[in-house]
């Protein structure tokens, strides 16, 4: 098999949503001799993109883009015992994400966090109900570059407003990106609290954080 | 012209038999702050408490004129009644889903044999009673259940969407589980009244898991409550949140009477995609009901009505803060349709 044959195979495996398939072609690519990094954008990275694309048609569906992503964090985890921390080719940016109450419809939340990953953002998704001091601490801890706050009324709207005041109060607005979402959201209220953007839906999401944290 | 009482206008326009005129009802949740200022009966007790819960039905039609009594207000009940970890709700707020209590077929083993007259969904039941004793001659009694999709995903978490991917004979067997259950509770309400059931499924959605796994996991589940339903004359709902554009044709397979879209659906659109079910639908709650005025609320229901819509309803569950006066509205619209 020739190099590209190999990531190729790396990449079929995950838009099979195939876990072991996955795990076995990372070993293989490894065991010929092929870079991390290489490994991770041409063959994993670029699978999860696909599956990206074909779940925006229509024609894969929310199941395929969680184990799609799944299948490449395990693919990663084969890879980064041998790696220096800095060599992961991932995208310089790391989200936390998550929905200051739940309901049936903070199902795009997830949505949002398997396109983020898709697009090689490392993404912690601290589901729902999330208080908003959780959100602040995770993104310390991980040196997060952006929270993605979803909301789903009025009340949890307010906390938007709270999570932007509660991070200037602790001298971190400058340094951490705020992006809002969620039905009573719009772009005048990410305005009117000084977000940094708003997302209407998952696609919407992935281009604006793209715009936030590649373009600088 | 034939006069109909609310409850035989509502039986007639469910089958698509001729009425007089538009029923004006909502098959989502009713439940708003003023309503609830107006009879003083107020979230969270209107969730817990029997007697507070009816009141609060009743003001959907003595505050807000619908034809028609609902309850409950939230799609927790199945998931707490369960063993789910609940978030308590607020006035303003439904209570939440935020822990999931099955991981495995052991675990669906531990909950069988449990005893319906428990808990919350009992207290549906009872609230369902006390409307039926009052209103029941006159006025549809409407009970609403979470479906058995959502309630799977409450109790296995977000893990549910891969679940059905991954191991599907735990996945069917869960469904096998919800739905028994469904069948049962909503059994004990028509047995207290209820006249149409209402099925909430908001992640049973062929936009999420596709038309294949929604065929395998969903469509039987869903007609076997409507089988039930039918035997007991009691008509059937389907709501599903999102775009459900291209699945319509699979959910009125089950067997629904109406199936009720949310506003991402175009009602034109979906009116060609069903053979014989009534479609239902579909103002925004939140960008017309909640954040408009009448005058925007009686356009988009023109707009909606124009559509061929078979009963003008809210798009979803209505949010709380939503003024009465553009419920009013939306009400009377419905009210002077003429099909």
């Amino acid at each position: 098999m020739s190099k590209g044959e190999i990531l190729q195979a790396i990449s079929d495996a995950i838009v099979s949503c195939d876990v072991n398939a996955t795990e076995a072609a990372v070993e293989r690519a490894k065991k010929e001799g092929i870079e991390a990094a290489e490994i991770i954008e041409k063959g994993l990275a670029s699978g999860v993109n696909e599956v990206g694309i074909l779940f925006e048609r229509g024609s894969l569906f929310l199941s395929h883009l969680i184990l799609a992503v799944d299948a490449m964090e395990r693919g990663i985890m084969i890879l980064e015992s041998d790696l220096p921390a800095t060599g992961l080719g991932r995208k310089p940016g790391v989200i936390v994400n998550g929905s200051v109450e739940g309901d049936a419809h903070d199902i795009g939340k997830i949505i949002v966090s398997g396109m983020l990953r898709a697009s090689g953002f490392t993404v912690h998704d601290l589901g729902r109900n999330v208080p908003l001091q959780d959100f602040i601490d995770k993104a310390k801890e991980t040196h997060a570059d952006l929270i993605s706050l979803s909301a789903l009324t009025t009340i949890s709207l307010n906390r938007q407003y709270e999570l932007i005041n509660m991070l200037k109060e602790q001298d971190l607005r400058d340094k951490i990106k705020v992006m809002v979402g969620g039905a009573p959201a719009t772009q005048e209220w990410a305005d009117r609290i000084g977000a940094d953007c708003y997302a209407k839906n998952a696609v919407e999401a992935v281009e604006k954080v793209k715009e936030l944290l590649l373009l600088k | 012209m034939t006069e109909y009482t609310p409850k035989e206008r509502l039986a007639r326009a469910l089958k698509g038999q001729p009425v007089d005129r538009m029923p004006a009802v909502s098959f989502t949740q009713t439940g708003t702050v003023e309503q609830m200022e107006a009879c003083g009966a107020f979230w969270p007790e209107a969730n817990e408490d029997a007697r507070k819960m009816a009141a609060l039905a009743e003001a959907g039609h003595t505050v807000v004129g619908f034809e028609a009594v609902r309850v409950p207000f939230d799609i927790t009940a199945e998931a707490e009644f369960f063993g789910c970890k609940i978030k308590p709700g607020t006035r303003e707020q439904q209570p939440s889903v935020v822990g999931h209590v099955v991981k495995d077929a052991a675990d669906i083993e531990k909950l069988s044999g449990h005893d319906i007259n428990k808990g919350r969904i009992s207290v549906v039941c009872d609230a369902i009673k006390i409307l039926t004793d009052k209103y029941g001659k006159e006025l549809p009694i409407m009970g609403s259940m979470i479906g058995p999709f959502s309630l799977a995903q409450h109790m296995n978490g977000d893990d549910w969407f891969m679940t059905i991917f991954t191991d599907e004979a735990f996945g069917l067997a869960l469904m096998e589980f919800t739905t028994e259950f469904n069948i049962a509770y909503a059994k004990k309400m028509a047995e207290n009244g209820a006249d149409t059931m209402v099925i909430i499924d908001p992640t049973a959605s062929a936009q999420l898991i596709g038309a294949q796994f929604y065929e395998k996991f969903v469509v039987p589940y869903h007609k076997k409550i409507v089988d039930a339903m039918r035997e007991l004359n009691v008509a059937t709902v389907l709501h599903i949140c999102g775009d459900t554009t291209q699945g319509l044709a699979l959910m009125e397979s089950s067997g629904v009477d109406a199936i009720s879209v949310d506003q991402n659906v175009d009602v034109a659109t979906a009116v060609s995609k069903v053979d014989k079910a009534i479609i239902v639908g579909n103002l925004d709650p939140v960008n017309v009901l909640w954040n408009q005025t009448p005058e925007v609320v009686k356009e988009a229901s023109q707009k909606v009505l124009d559509a061929g819509v078979g009963l003008l309803a809210p798009g979803c569950g209505i949010v709380s803060k939503t003024p009465t006066e553009n419920l009013k509205a939306m009400v009377g619209m419905a009210k002077s349709h003429i099909y």
